[in-house]
């Protein structure tokens, strides 16, 4: 259920939300199978962030020597400021499921796996997710395995988690609380019941703004990323320029 | 490691155990080490002394430094006074390696760092072929069972100019 937003893609969109999720002077990272979240934190650097430092892997030139067991420390460390996930599940209580449909015994689709999600979750100061479809499979009410915990009050270990979701249809922010996604934004012409429809569990509140999109010159600023994007993601960045025109 | 609990990894891997960090008393996992046989890495270049030049992006290195043991094809073998790291990659040590093979064009079609990229039209042929075991074994007999370097190497040629 695509919703239109004049004068650029969904794929643009959700970037520059999730470019609106990166602070300057802060440490990003991008992992891998993440054009979007990619996309939007190159905007981020050209525009309001330039100050901050970047792992951006699928970027051309990454800064460092150990793949990602140095993301993985840099983590463990405290230094990461905001990362990128995103699950074939993403339930209510902000859980993510990278590792199988079904039973794990007996799945019914094997899925590639968590790549050190289970400890980016905890250890990751801000954790945005973005989903790049919105419906009942994905938004489920729990998990059919739980790779990367979202709510363990119990744990002491935890430095930082989910903060915000960015889908085709809206925006969410993480109630840390009550260990619950709330609405935040439906995007322009989405309404809260398609929004509802489209989730397998109880959206809240249901008056919300609408998600602010970008301008004219945001757009242009995300489209002089492509040649950058192209290098990691032809299939993608081809796609992109082809949706264009 | 940090974080992790509260997953469904605790049910399903009971090698993965929770206890307390002896130095500061916080609940922590560890994780048994990962100790293949054998480690096999492309690499970029050797040298005469069986050092290696791998990509420093992947974690080549790292399953190299935790094998038994390690066979490392490279592009090409340089003289070890013109053997510098450039960015994206990083100095392996002989002390770490037990065979160099010299396989050019070892990791089509997938991609080696500052020499080529990946065969997409290849790896999209494989992608279909594998999706059958029928397009599988004639993917195989087409490409690997019977093939000599040398027929290799000009049945895949197009992506010489990846």
């Amino acid at each position: 259920m695509p919703f239109l937003f004049p004068g650029c893609t969904v794929d643009e969109f959700l970037a520059f939300r999730i470019s609106r999720e990166v602070r300057d002077f802060e440490r990003t990272a991008v992992g891998t199978l993440s054009p979007v979240p990619l996309l939007g934190v190159l905007h981020a650097q050209a525009s309001h962030a330039r100050h901050g430092k970047y792992l951006l892997l699928g970027a051309g030139e990454t800064p460092v020597t150990e793949g990602s067991k140095e993301l993985f420390d840099l983590a463990q460390r405290g230094k990461l400021d905001l990362f990128f996930l995103s699950g074939a599940q993403i339930d209510r209580k902000g859980n993510l499921n990278l590792t199988c449909i079904g039973p794990y015994d007996a799945p019914k689709v094997r899925l590639p796996g968590g790549a050190g999600s289970a400890m980016l979750y905890y250890m990751t100061k801000r954790v945005v997710l973005f989903a790049l479809s919105h419906s009942p499979r994905i938004f489920v009410e729990k998990c059919d395995f739980v790779t990367s915990a979202a709510d363990t009050p119990q744990y002491p270990w935890r430095r930082g988690g989910p903060t915000r979701l960015v889908t085709p249809l809206c925006t969410m922010e993480y109630d840390t609380q009550a260990g619950e996604w709330r609405l935040l934004s439906l995007h322009p012409g989405v309404t809260f019941e398609e929004a509802q429809k489209e989730t397998g569990f109880p959206l809240t509140p249901r008056s919300v703004p609408v998600t602010e999109g970008p301008s004219p010159d945001d757009v242009a600023l995300l489209r002089a990323q492509i040649p950058i994007l192209r290098n990691n993601y032809p299939v993608f960045a081809e796609s992109l320029e082809r949706k264009i025109g | 490691m940090l974080g992790f609990a509260g997953s469904d990894y605790e049910k399903v891997r009971a090698d993965f155990r929770r206890l307390a960090d002896p130095y500061t008393g916080k609940e922590i996992f560890v994780v048994p080490a990962i100790v293949p046989d054998w480690a096999a890495i492309h690499a970029i270049r050797g040298d005469e002394n069986g050092n290696a030049i791998c990509s420093a992006r992947e974690s080549d290195r790292l399953a190299v430094l935790a094998a038994k043991r390690t066979v490392v094809t490279v592009e090409e073998i340089v003289p070890a006074d013109a053997f510098v790291a450039r960015p994206g990659e990083i100095f392996l040590s002989a002390l770490h390696i037990d065979l160099v093979v010299v396989a050019p064009r070892g990791a089509h079609p997938g991609a080696c760092v500052n020499a080529y990229g990946i065969d997409r039209a290849h790896v999209e042929k494989y992608l279909a072929a594998s999706k059958t075991a029928e397009g599988f074994s004639s993917y195989l007999a087409e490409y690997v069972m019977g093939m000599t370097e040398e027929r290799y190497r000009a049945a895949t040629s197009a992506a010489e100019v990846a």
